[in-house]
């Protein structure tokens, strides 16, 4: 018996059955392997928008933890007027209603350009949008008693806006004999600086 | 799988079927036109069964030959030639190789064997074809016994096996050291009979005169008869067996012969042809009939199954692989759910509490950077009423002395290294050094002043020493007094007249080191 001798007719009978099985079989293959690459891909790319969400809540959450510390702070400081642009209209009005309703009989100021500051704090997260500012300013005054000085800086710290830093102070006490009512007994003259920091929430040009 | 024999005899065929569990099931057929009309309307319901043709006749011919040693292509071409020309008259041929001759080592001795009347088994055949039965082969009962001898008997040089065949017949094959060279089935009395011994006996000695006359055996080789035979009928053909007989005798009992050969039972002790269908329905012959494609059915029915079985092995690892893809497909389905689910919720939480944000747009390490910066120039900075504070703390305690001058400033490290300023360029941004210390000057006159000066240095050194003990100052220093005592200095003065001042004037210098002392008292918090 030789190759020729085989009959295709009788080997294919009884065939047809499992054929159709293993087109069914590899139909239903080819529809898994579809299915599988599509949601293999779905799910993939779930799994990366998963992985930045969760990166990006769990920057948030850090944030929020940095915000509930700061937050009150910053708030203040903005009350304060330290945060915000540095109103040199502000200044010149706050030194004059003080001077007044304290009773100071002299006083001259002189504010300098104000420039950049060296942070003098370093965050490693960023924080370059912040700038921080400083006006140098000198005042001179005549005063009536030397507790004036005082109820003069505590005026100008709770009314004037930005953070104020004196650095140096000279009374000098003037003579009885020079002395008369209504005039100053001794005269003080003080270098002061003016802190501001403009943030993301300070925008737009003032005065 | 159930196999299906046909045992062709002198005058009928039998069916035998072979289940699992060895049983056999026999329908008989005459060798006639009845008997092969109700073969075909047999077969004519049964035609798939896998079966086989076992012929057990006596007109099947045996041929020893020599061939000189020749490749395997030659040497087969020689063998089928020579077996062509001896048995031209019938298909049912077949030779075997048996190895090297005893008598010269440059031939093969080869047996040709032949069912020489093939009308035999020409009509059983035909039918078959014609329902294309799957026949796995043609084979015959003498061509199974080298086999079977060697399961049952010890090996011997020449040996003759006897056993009883369909009830009145004497099947006798000779085969020398194992193999086949020639076989006998001839008309018998029955087992039973009182002849059937001294029968046997004869048989074996016509065998044996046959064998020498054929010179394939010699006159002085013994020869072991090896006869199937219960104890009664052993003992009866030994006791026919003459004195000057050089055949030896060997017996085995029929049903033992049957288990050894994996036959649970004989259904007669003179049917021992029921052990030779048991093995070729479990074992296929090696040698076979068939060389005219009479098993081409068999062969083709092996393909299909092959093909069908490969197609379903391939159906059966494309659902294996379909499924286990699938169940992954499940499986990545419940994580891409969970997925959506968490992803919905952060995003949900992430709008939630960026809305809390929304007033502030200063993002959290602007506002750090910020309030730390504040905190900074706050805790760098010296407050004014401190520094009064402390020092009218004592001298409010001297009312002789009369403060003329007060200079105060905050001392700072002085930068090493200023960065150079050209002109036309933007201003650099500034430092804000850290406060290191605070130091105050105080000018003032001891007023009245008597004149004694003694009295008012040490008044002047009390001053300092209350400064220092009484205040955070943790240093302070006359560095003018009235007038300098040391006798270094050119001093003038007038002790007594109108031009007498009536004030001592100095000088005292305080400090307070923060590098020290950070008690944080000069914080101002905010």
């Amino acid at each position: 018996m030789n190759r020729s001798d085989l009959d295709w007719h009788y080997i294919r009978r009884h065939t047809l059955r499992p054929s159709i099985c293993l087109l069914v079989a590899a139909l239903t293959l080819g529809f898994a392997v579809w299915t599988h690459g599509k949601h293999e891909q779905l799910f993939l790319e779930l799994n990366a928008n998963h992985e930045a969400v969760h990166e990006d809540y769990a920057a948030l959450v850090k944030q929020r933890k940095i915000v509930d510390r700061y937050h009150r702070r910053y708030q203040r400081f903005g009350e304060l007027g330290f945060i915000g642009r540095e109103s040199r209209l502000d200044w010149v009005e706050t030194l004059r209603i003080t001077s007044e309703s304290l009773g100071i009989p002299r006083l001259s100021y002189s504010i300098e350009p104000q420039t950049g500051v060296v942070a003098p704090v370093s965050s490693i997260l960023g924080g370059e949008n912040i700038q921080i500012r400083v006006s140098r300013m000198q005042l001179e005054m005549g005063l009536v008693h030397e507790i004036d000085l005082l109820r003069f800086f505590d005026a100008l710290q709770q009314q004037a806006p930005g953070l104020i830093k004196v650095d140096q102070c000279d009374l000098a006490f003037l003579g009885d004999a020079n002395v008369s009512i209504g005039e100053h007994n001794l005269s003080a003259n003080c270098a002061v600086q003016i802190f501001s920091v403009i943030t993301s929430d300070v925008d737009g040009d003032s005065a | 799988m159930a196999i299906r024999i046909f045992y062709v005899t002198q005058g009928s065929l039998c069916v035998c079927l072979h289940g699992k569990g060895g049983e056999q099931s026999l329908t008989e057929f005459a060798d006639d036109d009845q008997g092969l009309r109700e073969f075909d309307a047999y077969i004519a319901t049964s035609f798939d069964l896998p079966s086989a043709i076992l012929i057990d006749v006596i007109e099947e011919e045996f041929s020893l030959d020599s061939i000189p040693k020749l490749g395997m292509r030659d040497r087969n071409a020689l063998i089928r030639r020579r077996c062509e020309r001896k048995f031209r008259r019938t298909p049912y041929r077949t030779s075997m190789l048996q190895g090297k001759s005893p008598r010269n080592p440059d031939e093969f001795t080869v047996v040709h064997s032949a069912i020489s009347n093939h009308e035999l088994v020409d009509p059983w055949l035909q039918v078959l074809l014609r329902y294309e039965v799957p026949l796995s082969g043609v084979y015959s009962v003498p061509l199974m016994v080298p086999r079977l001898h060697r399961r049952l008997f010890p090996a011997a040089a020449n040996a003759m096996f006897v056993a009883p065949h369909q009830a009145n017949k004497l099947r006798q094959v000779f085969l020398a050291n194992g193999q086949l060279r020639s076989a006998r089935l001839s008309q018998s009395p029955g087992v039973d009979s009182d002849d059937y011994a001294q029968f046997v006996v004869n048989e074996a000695l016509r065998s044996r005169r046959y064998l020498e006359r054929n010179r394939m055996l010699g006159s002085m080789d013994p020869l072991n008869v090896c006869v199937i035979a219960d104890s009664a009928v052993a003992e009866r053909i030994t006791a026919s067996v003459s004195s000057d007989d050089v055949n030896q005798f060997e017996f085995l009992d029929p049903d033992t012969a049957a288990r050894k050969l994996g036959h649970r039972a004989l259904r007669t002790a003179d049917r021992f042809e029921e052990v030779f269908l048991t093995v070729a329905s479990r074992i296929r012959p090696k040698q076979n009939y068939a060389a005219s494609g009479e098993n081409r059915y068999w062969v083709m029915q092996k393909v299909r199954s092959s093909i069908v079985g490969a197609v379903v092995a391939t159906a059966a690892t494309c659902s294996i692989a379909a499924a286990l893809m699938l169940s992954d497909v499940w499986s990545m389905r419940n994580n891409i759910t969970e997925i959506q689910s968490q992803v919905e919720f952060l995003s949900a939480t992430f709008r939630q509490e960026n809305e809390k944000f929304d007033p502030i747009k200063a993002d959290s390490h602007e506002m750090q950077l910020a309030v730390d910066t504040g905190d900074y120039i706050l805790s760098n900075r010296v407050p004014v009423p401190w520094i009064m504070n402390q020092l009218g703390a004592v001298l409010g305690d001297y009312p002789d002395v009369r403060i003329q001058e007060l200079r105060w400033a905050v001392d700072a490290p002085v930068d090493e290294n200023p960065r150079q300023q050209r002109r036309g360029d933007a201003p650099q941004p500034v430092p804000v050094p850290a406060l290191t210390a605070v130091s105050a000057v105080l000018t003032a006159d001891i007023e009245p002043f008597d004149g004694n000066m003694r009295r008012a240095f040490a008044r002047i050194d009390e001053l300092a020493s209350d400064l220092r003990t009484r205040t955070h100052f943790d240093r302070a220093i006359a560095v003018e007094y009235p007038f300098d005592a040391s006798t270094s200095a050119a001093v003038s003065g007038e002790i007594a007249g109108e031009s007498r001042e009536n004030a001592a004037r100095f000088r005292l210098r305080v400090s307070y080191d923060l590098e020290t002392d950070n008690s944080g008292e000069t914080d101002e918090s905010i």
